[in-house]
């Protein structure tokens, strides 16, 4: 259990790290954009980026709450434990291509952010790709869910 | 597979949520391992038998795969 709670003190950490980040570049973009840095043709990727890291930095809020509160709950805590290394979660998991399809999906979406910069068609195809691969982990997921 | 889960947890006035706590797993798995959905991993089911004071053979039926292998 000590070695979970150091877990969940990392994912705080990694947490803060990100709304941090977002805060950064949040800023960063307003400055730019004042300034009249950002060219017209781009301002479409700049908004789904500010919206991809706002929901980014609200989801990592969330969980950094519910972490917190869990370090304070022993009871709680057990029962996070339980659910994260339940085996037939871990199966389903496992069988639904997680976490490595979620990952590989928000690496492609940042790609098409990046992409995107050059040339409009590859956001568009990163951002749709990614967004098949994570619906596509969550019907598996679902599936498994139902079958196990 | 089946199991006696679910006559040892009544005869004990046992919740499927309070079994899969004491075991350390959810109460989902409790309810697809009891539904036969879901086999038990060996540690799981030596918990769960570990649990009732019994041993595996006693709380899970291994009678389909016997049959099965002959």
């Amino acid at each position: 259990m000590e070695k979970y709670k150091k877990t969940l003190r990392i994912r705080i950490a990694l947490f803060g790290s990100v709304i941090l980040l977002n805060a950064v570049l949040s800023i960063c973009q307003r400055i730019m954009d004042d300034r009249g840095k950002i060219p017209a043709d781009v301002s479409s990727i700049i908004d789904f980026q500010s919206g991809f890291l706002m929901g980014l930095a609200i989801l990592s809020l969330f969980m950094l709450i519910k972490y917190r509160k869990l370090l304070r709950d022993e009871r709680s805590l057990r029962e996070s434990y339980n659910r994260e290394t339940d085996e037939r979660m871990v199966l389903i998991r496992s069988k639904a291509g997680m976490p490595a399809l979620l990952i590989t999906s928000i690496v492609m979406i940042f790609a098409g952010i990046f992409g995107g910069y050059y040339n409009i068609i590859i956001f568009y195809t990163l951002l749709a790709a990614g967004l098949c691969q994570i619906l596509l982990g969550v019907c598996l997921k679902f599936y498994y869910m139902h079958k196990l | 597979m089946e199991t006696k889960i679910r006559e040892l947890r009544k005869a004990r006035k046992l919740s499927q949520e309070e079994l899969a706590f004491a075991v350390g797993t959810t109460r989902q798995t409790i309810t697809s391992i009891e539904v036969g959905k879901y086999t038990a991993s060996l540690v799981l089911a030596y918990k769960i038998a570990h649990y009732f004071g019994l041993t595996i053979e006693e709380v899970f039926d291994f009678s389909d795969v016997e049959a099965a292998d002959k």
